[in-house]
């Protein structure tokens, strides 16, 4: 019975070696989160808060558009 | 090139020590960045952006750079090799992000102790300037995500792993 499930398990094997194997489903898990989570981004830079709006993102954010006036 | 195990070992100490490393300035950066985020004084927030700068420049650019250098160096000297295994694959790829967003945003924490080191600069002129620590904690993500694959190493080959291993079964038959 166990030589029996060995053989199998083997043959198996042999079978997966030969044909090119399938993406684990741990990494299509991870693809879609991926893809979720750059779809939440690109929504905020359009249409979330001002320090997601459209040019409000990065360092350029908090650089004054007009120069500070001297007294 | 597979290397010799003891230069193996000796590669994956160095490379451990530095990723690690660049989590555990990630962490001392982040009580800074809080600290801009959350404080209404002036010399509490002049000191904050001074430090983050010196710390993102001085120690996470640094680390970050010698991180993806030994990742490269393990990766092309074992088994694993760069593109043969997912969980290597994704490493790297999440390692080039976080340095590319980690360079970036190295432009607006200049630009922050910039400001807090000009004498002119009032406590309404710090309180304005905001903080980065929407991308410290999201880099912490990605950094623990990418220590949680090496660790784990979970299954799964590429097709282009799987040819490799294919021509080298061919090879070494009789």
């Amino acid at each position: 019975m166990s030589s029996k499930l060995a053989s199998d398990r083997t043959r198996k094997e042999e079978t997966d070696m030969d044909s090119p194997p399938k993406t684990p489903r741990w990494v299509k898990v991870f693809g879609i989160i991926v893809l979720a989570l750059i779809v939440v981004v690109v929504a905020l830079l359009l249409f979330g808060p001002d320090t997601f709006g459209p040019g409000e993102h990065g360092p350029a954010r908090h650089i004054p558009s007009s120069p500070t006036q001297q007294p | 090139m597979i290397m010799s195990p003891g230069w193996r070992k000796f590669a994956l100490a160095v490379h451990l020590t530095l990723s690690i490393g660049w989590i555990g300035a990630v962490a001392a950066y982040m009580a800074l960045d809080f600290a801009a985020a959350t404080s209404q004084d002036a010399q509490t927030l002049r000191t904050a952006y001074l430090g983050m700068d010196l710390i993102a420049r001085s120690v996470i650019v640094p680390l970050a750079f010698a991180s993806l250098l030994t990742g490269l160096v393990v990766a092309l000297g074992t088994k694993w090799g760069l593109f043969k295994h997912y969980w290597v694959l994704i490493s790297l790829l999440l390692t080039i992000f976080a340095t590319v967003v980690l360079l970036i945003e190295t432009r607006t924490i200049r630009y922050f102790a910039e400001i807090a080191s000009a004498p002119t600069a009032t406590t309404d002129d710090l309180r304005a300037l905001g903080s980065t620590l929407g991308h410290s904690i999201g880099g912490t993500v990605v950094l623990l995500v990418i220590l949680v694959l090496n660790i784990f190493k979970p299954q799964g080959m590429t097709r282009y792993g799987w040819r490799k291993q294919q021509e080298q079964r061919a090879l070494s038959r009789p």
